[in-house]
């Protein structure tokens, strides 16, 4: 009988040796020619935010100690030999991702504006509102939509990505995610300070570093998707 | 016929939201797309009233995917 396995990410074969310092027993790496995937048996696994909350611990420690690519949280193989043929297909794909955010982490920005962004930004036009009541993240032309244009520019030029996810919705006139070389995190934090410093009224907020949850990128969740083995991405 | 035409006003508005969530346009096009959407809109609302419509009447149960409203 062949135990169902909770794929964690992906890490280079020649690395597969690290899994074992991960702190996590239950862990297994079913490697390819030079990738290989990282997974614990479902059933040995915690459900729940204490299971999600040691997935990611055992993410980070294998990031720090290689790279790793985090793959969606609750992805399921039926056994050890459908992992074994996803790895093997993918294996140039992967390798390639996981050279790209090797060295990297990712950082998140939220700014904020407490009082709400329209005290100091011009009405939107009947256009943009109209998008905006359907939900959408319209960018502002005036003075908010220029210091999110240059915040996103700086921190890009440190970073490898980003991922620009919203401005201007609710009281959030910024989100993102960049993957950012580890000796450019602390870069990224003057940057920010500095550049939020100079609006009156803003907060925000930095999250991590995360091994790239945000940059895994791979084609081969479109196969997986159709046959229902890894969840949609929300939204 | 109205109500496969509400469909596909709902799909071009989610196909429009990605666009915007992209960032690949300029306010400009933003303005434009925005202001095309609310004309289909309001002559949507127009349409029902000449046929004694009402939004919920163009309602389509999707089967899988669920109800368009």
């Amino acid at each position: 009988m062949s135990t169902e396995l909770l794929l964690f990410g992906f890490i280079r074969a020649a690395a597969t040796e690290l899994v074992k310092q991960a702190g996590a027993p239950a862990l297994l790496a079913v490697a390819g020619k030079t990738t290989a995937g990282v997974a614990a048996p479902a059933d040995a696994w915690p459900q729940g935010l204490t299971g999600l909350q040691l997935q990611n611990e055992v993410l980070w420690r294998l990031h720090d100690l290689d790279a790793v690519l985090p793959a969606r949280a609750g992805t399921i193989f039926a056994s050890e030999d459908d992992l074994q043929d996803l790895v093997e297909r993918y294996n140039n794909e992967i390798a390639g991702r996981l050279e790209l955010v090797a060295g990297k982490v990712e950082l998140g920005l939220e700014v904020r504006a407490p009082n709400g962004y329209r005290n100091f930004t011009p009405a939107l036009s009947p256009g943009r509102r109209y998008l905006q009541r359907l939900g959408g993240a319209v960018c502002d032309s005036g003075p908010i939509g220029v210091f999110c244009t240059q915040l996103n520019r700086r921190l890009k030029e440190i970073s490898t990505e980003g991922e620009r996810l919203v401005c201007l919705r609710a009281n959030t006139i910024f989100r993102a995610s960049y993957l950012v070389p580890k000796e450019n995190t602390a870069t990224f934090r003057d940057i920010v300070t500095e550049e939020v410093g100079r609006m009156r009224e803003l907060e925000f907020l930095i999250t991590g570093p995360w091994p790239p949850y945000s940059f895994s990128h791979l084609e081969l969740y479109k196969d997986q998707r159709k046959s229902g083995v890894i969840p949609d991405q929300p939204g | 016929m109205l109500a496969v035409i509400e469909l596909i006003r709902r799909l071009m508005e989610k196909q429009a939201l990605r666009r915007v969530e992209a960032g690949s346009l300029t306010p400009d096009e933003e303005e434009q797309l925005g202001l095309t959407l609310l004309r289909l809109d309001e002559k949507i609302d127009e349409l029902c009233g000449v046929f004694g419509l009402s939004r919920e009447d163009l309602d389509l149960d999707l089967g899988p995917i669920g109800k368009l409203y």
